[in-house]
């Protein structure tokens, strides 16, 4: 798997071609069915609850969850799923605070629930800016992802790859709109849970179909080191700002906030995250299964050897159970799933661009026409720009830029939908405070942190000790929400009724 | 955090039941993650022993959780469901 990529061969190619046609069949559809700015942005509010359910898993399974959590179980053992917890709280979280609500209130964006709770318009402009830096920091760590698989398993150039990249992603969300997404979640989010399931069968059948059999063999070739912790995590207060950054940034996403826009109504919104919550339940105990089948049939060494960041450890693990077409058939998921996230978050990018900054900053009443025109322009926009960063980006971790995105989204979005939903006495000011607290002290402690001061600058030592902001950022938005809202409650804004 | 039967909060779309019922299960949940990081903190020789061969307490712990999460979202589901059913939930919009 390493160097310029492994011979091509049809049970590698097929896959892919079969992935591309059906999703090109699927954007054509999607194309056919939208006509106004409504299915552009949140298709129509049609998709049934079991349609949601399987989309929001797809937002939320990239391949940073199978691929990513494989490995590091793979190298490290069960000490890698820890952060497949931190991930699952996200959505019951969602679940039990913002579901419902948030599909009463929104309408297209994140913008659109803040302004609609606080009958003010100002704070949406800090709303879209934070939704966009969020979208670009997730965009571009997707797009490093995609960029590493392509050269993994075609040899292509970094440059080539960005390039089909883009014109794939700006293709498919120009045309087909949030019903193709919406449709192309829907389709991989099924693929990559029956192909999981499917390899992880592969594996078990070699142990008697015993989940116990196989740990008592990683035992055997590890050392009780493969199930006792201790090998990833050791301070606790990493630990607890690793799973708060994780949980409550999954739980505040724009790209998966907005899918709940996509339903019928609020109780289809609270349905479909209870379906999608069964899902990932599932799909992260085969991944458990999956990466102590990897670390006892390809072995950490072999793992780390393909990459140091133990991420190739599912493809080796299903060329060894099935060989080329096995592998093609998951890494055309891998991909499928890198463009349908990122389809996605240029959606709630192009959504914040559009609805937030545009129609409510620039061009209050713009005609459905005007406004479809500008989400598409703002579509091609974003793209080049994650496409610039994904450049400047090149050879750094995928783990550490989705964290720098979900650590901003539990700082920034979190708090500001806390206070916005559930507190009487929370003023506009106050959320803008909490808000804009939550981006810059998240973003300020990321550059001061160890991932960036001896991690990319090769420094001796860092100024803040913790790998993850959360533990210190989200209640410092928190605080500087509540403080400030309290000092200017004498002139608090009036919520609509 | 309104208690039950009080007025609906300002802003906070739904009856008060409703928002006590979101209120407690989040608490629930971070309460699952911070006991968690406590065990991981203060315990990891009990989470180190192995109930049988090649199953410790800690991968037990992990599965546990894990499927404690989905039953948290159930029993919310099912709370919700019976609010509807008196009158007292959300409903349809």
């Amino acid at each position: 798997m390493s160097g310029g990529g492994p011979a091509l061969s049809f049970g590698l190619l097929a896959p892919f071609g079969g992935i591309l046609l059906s999703s090109i069949l699927i954007v054509v559809v999607g194309a056919r069915r939208t006509k106004s700015v409504a299915d552009y942005f949140v298709a129509g509010n049609r998709v049934t609850a079991v349609q949601n359910a399987l989309a929001l898993t797809g937002d939320f399974v990239g391949v940073g969850g199978l691929f990513a959590i494989t490995g590091l179980i793979g190298v490290f053992g069960a000490d890698g799923y820890v952060l497949a917890i931190g991930a699952i709280c996200g959505f019951p979280l969602m679940l039990f605070l913002f579901a419902e609500p948030l599909r009463r209130l929104g309408q297209y964006t994140f913008g659109d629930v803040i302004t609609s709770t606080l009958g003010n318009e100002q704070v949406r402009v800090l709303a879209a800016t934070t939704q966009l830096i969020l979208v670009l920091v997730q965009l571009t760590a997707q797009l490093v992802g995609a960029m590493s698989l392509l050269r993994l398993l075609f040899g292509l150039s970094d440059a080539t790859s960005l390039i089909l990249i883009g014109l794939t992603v700006i293709a498919y969300v120009l045309i087909g709109g949030m019903v193709a997404t919406t449709w192309l979640q829907i389709v991989k989010a099924s693929l990559m849970i029956i192909v999981a399931i499917f390899v992880a069968a592969l594996a078990l059948a070699r142990f008697g179909f015993s989940p116990l059999s196989l740990l008592q063999h990683a035992v055997s070739s590890r050392g009780t080191a493969a199930i006792v912790p201790g090998r990833l995590f050791v301070s606790p207060f990493d630990t607890l700002s690793i799973l708060l950054g994780l949980a409550l940034g999954n739980a505040s996403m724009p790209h998966v906030l907005m899918r709940l826009n996509t339903v019928t109504n609020p109780v289809a919104a609270r349905r479909s995250v209870f379906m999608g919550i069964g899902l990932i339940v599932v799909f992260h105990l085969v991944v458990l299964i999956l990466g102590f089948a990897a670390m006892v049939i390809v072995g950490g060494p072999a793992i780390r050897h393909a990459d140091p960041g133990g991420n190739m450890a599912l493809p080796l693990l299903t060329r060894a159970l099935g060989g080329d077409v096995l592998l093609g058939s998951i890494s055309a998921i891998a991909l499928a799933t890198i463009l349908a996230v990122v389809t996605g978050l240029v959606m709630a990018g192009s959504a914040a661009l559009t609805q937030d900054l545009w129609v409510s900053a620039f061009r209050r009443g713009a005609a459905p026409r005007e406004q479809l025109l500008v989400g598409r322009i703002a579509t091609v926009v974003l793209v080049a720009i994650a496409l610039g960063l994904t450049l400047l980006c090149r050879g750094q971790n995928i783990g550490f830029l989705s964290a720098l995105g979900y650590s901003i989204a539990a700082s920034a979005n979190f708090p500001a939908l806390l206070l916005v939903l559930y507190w009487r006495r929370r003023t506009t000011l106050g959320v803008i405070a909490g808000m804009a607290t939550g981006l810059v002290s998240s973003l300020a402690l990321i550059v001061l942190s160890p991932l960036v001061q001896v991690g990319i600058l090769h420094r001796a030592a860092a100024i803040f000790p913790l790998q993850n902001p959360a533990v210190i950022s989200i209640p410092l938005a928190l605080a500087a929400g509540v403080v400030v809202s309290l000092a200017t409650a004498r002139h608090p804004v009036h919520s609509r009724p | 955090m309104a208690r039950p039967g009080s007025k609906p909060l300002a802003g906070a779309p739904g009856p008060a039941a409703d928002i006590s019922a979101s209120f407690w299960s989040a608490s629930i949940l971070l309460a699952f993650v911070f006991g968690f990081v406590g065990l991981l903190s203060f315990a990891r020789q009990l989470l180190a022993v192995q109930i049988v061969s090649g199953l410790s307490i800690y991968v037990s712990v992990m599965v546990g959780l894990t499927l404690a999460i989905w039953t948290l979202s159930w029993i919310y589901m099912r709370r919700l469901r019976r609010l509807e059913q008196d009158g007292r939930g959300r409903g349809d919009a």
